[in-house]
């Protein structure tokens, strides 16, 4: 009697492990779902992303005029604060939201702003080393330049495309997986969305440069990080790879695919990495290229890009990423401690071609 | 049921490799596409064209040497006629290589530091510089900032403007003889030094590279193609006719202006990027490739877009200086064969052979 127990008492065991474990199994079966071909997910709500990508283009546009305008430096501070109703667009004046607030070291890029402005109230005035004014890029274009040939415009610009919506979009995505619930999740995943500002049915193969998608304007034509899928992102496929992953990962949250979701979410972090490194190389290489010697305004325009994309990099993900504090360190003080014209008068080119090594081999870029 | 299995699962794993062999195929890449060796193009042009257009222009200046040396010691009217010639042969071999601002030509900023063409607008400045090196003696011809004030337009300016032969001839010369002796090794140098990498180690690398992409060989020369004309339309004959300028003429901009070569530079340069096309008809060249690209239509028009440019040039009386004024109409014949060119170049060409242009500063900001 003793022994038939025992047999069925451990049979039973047995079998309720057994089915504990399937249990367990059974949790981690998910529910077959669907990745959507555009960004179709029902309440997805990014305006806060969206209402300062909106802010961003209009102080850019704003910045840009500083060819042909002494900029003024309080209507620059009440776009970069949203204060005193600045914004073209009423609605942004009262939505509630402010670039400055979501900016990672706002006073580095505000300082950068103020510094256009200044060099703004030279742009009749030919600049070279030592002095602050415009310099030609084409027979028909300018660029305002400070005393160090640095474009602050875009210095600022891609600044802040690294420390606001890079930086946002980095450490929201890294926090997602600790978020309490689902709609948490997808709430951050999608104000994560709308900082890389394309449109919901954007795809790589779109042209948006030429007729009829270039009549488009934000948001149904991407700005800031989204344009530059595109243009500095071709040759590495960041369009395809970031835009599959925001669909997949969003997707995998409802369904509770935990495994799927954070796969997502590190690709999408390493590739938008990727795509400031594969910016900042290529115009690294601009300056250096036989075709724009002696064209001081397009071999500044590029190292001032290149200095903004390089900042971006301070706010990777370092847990992820491959590159070093070290050589981060080594290209930052390159790019801030070297005016324009040593860093392309310089024979050969050292610094430039340092810079450029440590991100081709870091990043594995192509040619 | 297992031996279907089995087929099965062969029949998956035969169907993978086949595809992912069709995946990793890119018909771009490969050496032989379409029966046309780009493999053998690419040692043609290294063999027959590039490394001997650099060993040429090498000779020339050493022969030019002795000759700048004649008129340095006795700055005559005569000696300086004997080295105009030898100078205009030197300067002729230098617009075949033109052409070939890669690899270690790039690297170098090779024709930067040779031949950086006036810029268009009413500002002599590198002149002025030129002066001011002479003068105090003291310049660093290897800084990027000072390619304008060397290499062959340099050369032009001091040794055949109208007061010359006064200027040399005059007791303090010996600042402006050291300048020109110094322009001219450099010249020399720097072919030296491209010649020899090409032989050393980038002929190996050219001609294992077959690829189109920004950085390859090929993508190299439909660039160079495209820019050499935008050279040919801008600085060579557009800017100092006034293109850039609405019609005002910037005759001392002209490439050769102090020579009177301009027109026999820029014939050469258009004539051999010509050469450049067609590789003697040897069937290895971008006019081959295209035809066995099923592109013969687009070949055939290049050709005669070709002859219609170096005729229309040829038609320019001597010196362009002077026609850019007195024969608009011939001058202008010219131009517009040349912007027809460099579109097709630029944009058809560059197409057809999946090439992007990337010199331009296009740049979206």
């Amino acid at each position: 009697m003793k022994n038939r127990y025992l047999k069925s008492s451990v049979l039973l065991a047995f079998t309720i492990i057994g089915f504990s474990s399937c249990k367990k199994d059974n949790d981690e079966v998910i529910e077959p779902y669907t990745v959507p071909a555009t960004y179709d997910f029902t309440a997805a709500n990014y305006d806060a992303s969206t209402n300062r990508v909106k802010m961003m283009l209009e102080l850019d546009t704003y910045m840009k005029t500083a060819t042909t305008v002494k900029l003024d430096g309080t209507k620059t501070t009440n776009l970069f604060n949203n204060t005193n109703n600045p914004f073209n667009n009423a609605a942004l004046n009262t939505s509630g939201v402010k670039l400055s607030d979501k900016t990672t070291d706002a006073a580095q890029f505000k300082g950068n702003i103020d510094l256009l402005v200044s060099n703004s109230q030279s742009n009749d005035v030919l600049a070279s080393k030592g002095t602050a004014g415009y310099l030609l890029r084409s027979a028909t274009s300018k660029i305002v330049v400070g005393a160090d040939g640095f474009e602050y415009g875009q210095v600022a610009l891609k600044g802040m495309m690294g420390g606001l919506f890079f930086k946002q979009a980095m450490d929201i995505l890294s926090a997602v997986p600790a978020d309490a619930t689902i709609a948490l999740q997808q709430q951050h995943w999608d104000e994560a969305f709308g900082y890389l500002a394309i449109p919901t049915d954007y795809t790589p193969e779109k042209d948006y440069t030429v007729a009829p998608l270039n009549a488009l304007v934000f948001p149904a034509k991407p700005a800031l990080w989204g344009g530059y899928l595109a243009e500095r992102g071709k040759n590495i496929n960041a369009g395809q790879v970031i835009w599959d992953a925001f669909r997949t990962g969003r997707a995998a949250i409802g369904a509770k695919d935990t495994k799927v979701r954070d796969q997502a979410i590190t690709d999408i972090q390493m590739m938008w990495e990727k795509l400031a490194a594969n910016a900042a190389y290529a115009y690294m290489n601009i300056p250096q290229q036989s075709a724009n010697i002696g064209n001081f305004g397009t071999q500044f325009h590029a190292l001032s890009e290149a200095h903004g994309f390089i900042a971006s990099l301070k706010y990777r993900v370092k847990a992820k990423s491959k590159l070093s504090d070290a050589d981060y360190n080594t290209m930052w003080n390159i790019i801030t401690t070297n005016d324009a014209y040593s860093l392309v008068g310089e024979t050969g080119f050292t610094k430039l071609k340092q810079i450029a090594t440590i991100l081709k081999t870091t990043y594995s870029l192509p040619e | 049921m297992k031996a279907n299995k089995k087929i099965y699962l062969i029949l998956i794993v035969l169907l993978c490799t086949a595809l992912s062999c069709g995946k990793s195929n890119n018909p771009v890449d490969e050496p032989v596409t379409n029966g046309f060796d780009k493999t053998a193009m690419l040692t043609n042009y290294a063999d027959n064209l590039i490394i001997p257009g650099y060993t040429d222009l090498q000779q020339k200046l050493q022969l030019l040497t002795p000759a700048v040396n004649t008129f340095l010691t006795a700055p005559t009217t005569l000696n300086q006629q004997a080295m105009l010639q030898v100078f205009k042969t030197a300067y002729l071999s230098f617009e075949k290589v033109s052409f070939t601002q890669f690899g270690p030509a790039e690297t170098i900023l090779y024709t930067n530091f040779m031949n950086t063409l006036p810029a268009t607008t009413n500002d002599n400045s590198d002149l002025q510089k030129i002066e001011a090196n002479i003068s105090s003696g003291s310049y660093n011809l290897s800084q990027n900032i000072t390619v304008n004030q060397q290499g062959f337009p340099a050369l032009d300016y001091l040794l055949f403007s109208a007061n010359t032969v006064q200027q040399f001839s005059a007791a303090n010369s010996a600042n402006r003889k050291k300048y020109v002796q110094d322009i001219l090794a450099r010249m020399q140098d720097l072919t030296d030094n491209v010649l020899s990498s090409w032989k050393n180690s980038y002929r190996a690398q050219f001609i294992a590279n077959t690829k189109s992409d920004a950085g390859s060989p090929i993508g190299y020369m439909v660039n160079q193609f495209a820019y050499e004309m935008d050279q040919l339309k801008g600085p060579r004959i557009g800017w100092p006719f006034g293109k850039q300028s609405g019609g005002l003429i910037f005759e001392n901009k002209c490439e050769g202006y102090y020579s009177k070569t301009s027109l026999a530079l820029a014939i050469e340069n258009l004539s051999s990027l010509k050469a450049y096309y067609i590789a003697a008809g040897s069937g290895k060249s971008f006019s081959a490739y295209l035809t066995a690209l099923g592109k013969d239509q687009l070949n055939q028009s290049i050709l005669t877009y070709f002859d219609n440019a170096i005729n229309k040039l040829k038609a320019v009386p001597d010196p362009l200086s002077a026609s850019l004024t007195n024969n608009k109409t011939a001058v202008d014949a010219a131009y517009k064969e040349i912007q027809i060119l460099l579109t097709v170049l630029k944009t058809d060409l560059a197409s057809a052979l999946s090439v992007r242009i990337t010199y331009v500063d296009n740049d979206g900001d």
